[in-house]
């Protein structure tokens, strides 16, 4: 077959073909599980779903969240506690945040973190409707709020019109002196497993200085099957099927482009090449192949984009997903190329 | 220039063991043409892969220019066949999806060779070799004449010694196969030490020597000089009267 009049060698039309595939499946399946996140986040209020109530009374010290939460961080490594500050019109949200928590699609900048979401100098993150209201200072932006200037570390928001483009988060102590401690919170974990456990701590650490009402239930185990196959889970566990299943095909194309190639071998053993230059060779016209077959991939992705409004690209799921069938596919080459060497 | 002393090779273990070479000696001198006879499975392409340093030997000594080549590591070996062997096969090892100019400049690729050097290189090889208008076409589009002129030409780029063909004219009709015999007394007589694998008596006769193995062993020599002179007179590289 020729092309261009460049004759196309035998085997690179189908590892072609199978790296367009899985790469249009890949960039599907990080596109679809990123919207699902953001549909989720958003439905759930930027909560994760499993997120706790509880309330604090019978105190009227705010500070008493100081000796609390360092102890919380040093104990727990997965927590977000939030608290609303009471607003008229734009929804705010204080938030201290330890690891991996939920966290918003942003425009630009950063989410918090522990530092930045528990920080004696106030901070924000703000919706982007709000994002021509910021004054710049010495380099910081400011948002005043209540007469209060909150240095915004990031703006976050949707492309489309969401709650999330018209909120704000501020830094836990700040929330906390605008709505009082006694008022009611919501403590989230990534994993769903650890919050009855960050509940029971923050109660303990407490003790009796404060009255804290929390309902934590009993923790109930789901089966794998269940949980893998549940709606917040299917595209993780799709995610993983595919994977699987490019491993499996490309192995077996890999196989069959490499005994495509024997004459290539034998010509370069014949012309006294040496072995790290024909491993060289082989890489070269592999990575050639299969970046070809991402980049059409990534252009019948781009495609179906345009024409589906619902399917969104973002560049770093074009980066994830180029990351994924490169380096899978130079991993599944070096193994098959090792056991080709082997047994020449 | 090429010496082997008791050059033992062996394939398989245990029952499945056959013992390729046993015992065999030679010597072949600096702008021989040797031809190497023999039934299927008397060690030819044996004998031809471990002058080529395509194999290690199990035992005996093999060298060459005065320097032993049994012992050297595989890096070390590969070096000997890229700087001093010229390789042609019976099928000509061509790659398919390289055109022809592409598939006579692999020798030199990696080799720190400008692509100006390159293209000088290739082709005075493919001109020598009368195929300089073939460069840009593919090994397919090519009669298998032309298919084993490219595997010539590729073999003598770099300007090896020693040319090791193995069945050259094997899988090409008795003209095609006369051409291409033709070539190997021109890049002989250019200086260049030619040893032909082969079952065929013609190929043979028109060598200075030919060497006979049967089991594994040297059966026996015959040199035939004169035919050669002969196979030059007819090829228009000696005239009535002159001599080698």
């Amino acid at each position: 077959m020729k092309i261009f009049q460049k004759r196309i060698p035998k085997g690179n039309a189908l590892l072609f073909l199978s790296f367009s595939a899985i790469s249009l499946c890949l960039l599907l399946i990080v596109s679809a599980t990123r919207a699902g996140q953001e549909n989720s986040l958003m439905q759930n209020n930027i909560y994760s779903g499993h997120q706790k109530n509880f309330y604090i009374t019978g105190t009227e010290e705010n500070g008493q969240w100081g000796d609390v939460i360092p102890q919380l961080a040093a104990l727990q490594k997965d927590f977000g506690l939030y608290v609303s500050v009471p607003s008229q019109d734009i929804p705010i949200r204080g938030v201290c945040l330890q690891g991996e928590v939920n966290k918003p699609p942003m425009v630009r900048g950063n989410f918090f973190d522990f530092s930045s979401s528990w920080t004696d100098s106030p901070k924000m993150v703000l919706g982007k409707s709000f994002q021509n209201e910021v004054d710049v200072q010495d380099g910081s932006q400011y948002y005043q709020l209540d007469g209060v200037a909150f240095e915004v570390i990031g703006i976050m928001g949707t492309d489309q019109d969401s709650r999330v483009n018209h909120m704000i988060f501020i830094d836990f102590q700040s929330a906390v002196q605008m709505a009082g401690i006694n008022t009611d919170y919501k403590l989230d974990t990534q994993d769903p497993g650890r919050i009855r456990e960050v509940g029971q701590d923050i109660c303990r650490l407490f003790g009796e200085s404060a009255n804290v009402l929390m309902i934590l239930g009993d923790t109930i185990e789901v089966p794998l099957l269940t949980r893998l196959l549940s709606s917040d889970r299917i595209m993780g566990t799709m995610y993983v099927m595919v994977l699987a299943s490019f491993c499996l095909s490309t192995i077996l194309v890999t196989f069959i482009w490499l005994r495509f190639r024997r004459q290539l071998f034998f010509s370069m053993a014949l012309c006294g090449m040496e072995k790290h230059l024909e491993c060289m060779e082989i890489f070269r016209r592999y990575c050639r192949v299969a970046g070809m077959g991402f980049l059409v991939g990534l252009f019948l992705m781009l495609a179906l984009s345009g024409i589906m409004p619902d399917i969104r690209m973002h560049l770093p799921d074009i980066f994830l997903a180029f990351a994924i069938t490169m380096g899978l596919g130079m991993v599944i080459l070096l193994f098959c190329y090792a056991y080709h060497r082997s047994k020449a | 220039m090429v010496e082997m002393r008791d050059i033992w090779k062996t394939f398989g273990k245990k029952e499945a063991k056959v013992e390729a070479l046993r015992g065999i000696s030679l010597s072949i001198s600096q702008g021989e043409m040797v031809a190497i006879m023999g039934k299927s499975g008397s060690g030819k392409s044996t004998l031809l892969n471990i002058l080529g340093g395509m194999m290690s030997v199990d035992s005996g000594e093999y060298l060459y220019k005065g320097r032993q080549v049994n012992g050297r590591c595989q890096k070390e070996l590969t070096k000997f066949r890229r700087d001093e062997i010229g390789f042609v096969v019976q099928y000509f090892a061509l790659v398919d999806d390289l055109n022809i100019f592409q598939n006579v400049a692999l020798p030199l690729k990696y080799q720190g060779y400008s692509k100006r050097k390159i293209q000088e290189m290739v082709t005075a090889a493919l001109r020598e070799l009368g195929i300089e208008e073939k460069a840009n076409a593919y090994p397919s589009e090519l009669s298998g004449g032309q298919q084993q002129r490219a595997a010539i030409a590729r073999a003598i780029v770099k300007q090896p010694s020693v040319i090791l063909a193995d069945e050259p004219t094997g899988a090409l009709d008795e003209a095609t196969g006369d051409s291409v015999q033709e070539i190997f007394h021109r890049l002989n007589v250019s200086g260049k030490t030619v040893i032909i694998v082969t079952h065929d008596a013609k190929v043979a006769g028109n060598c200075e020597r030919t060497i006979f193995l049967k089991d594994g062993r040297v059966e026996k020599m015959e040199a035939h000089p004169f035919q050669k002179e002969k196979a030059l007179l007819q090829i228009g590289f000696l005239k009535k009267g002159e001599e080698l």
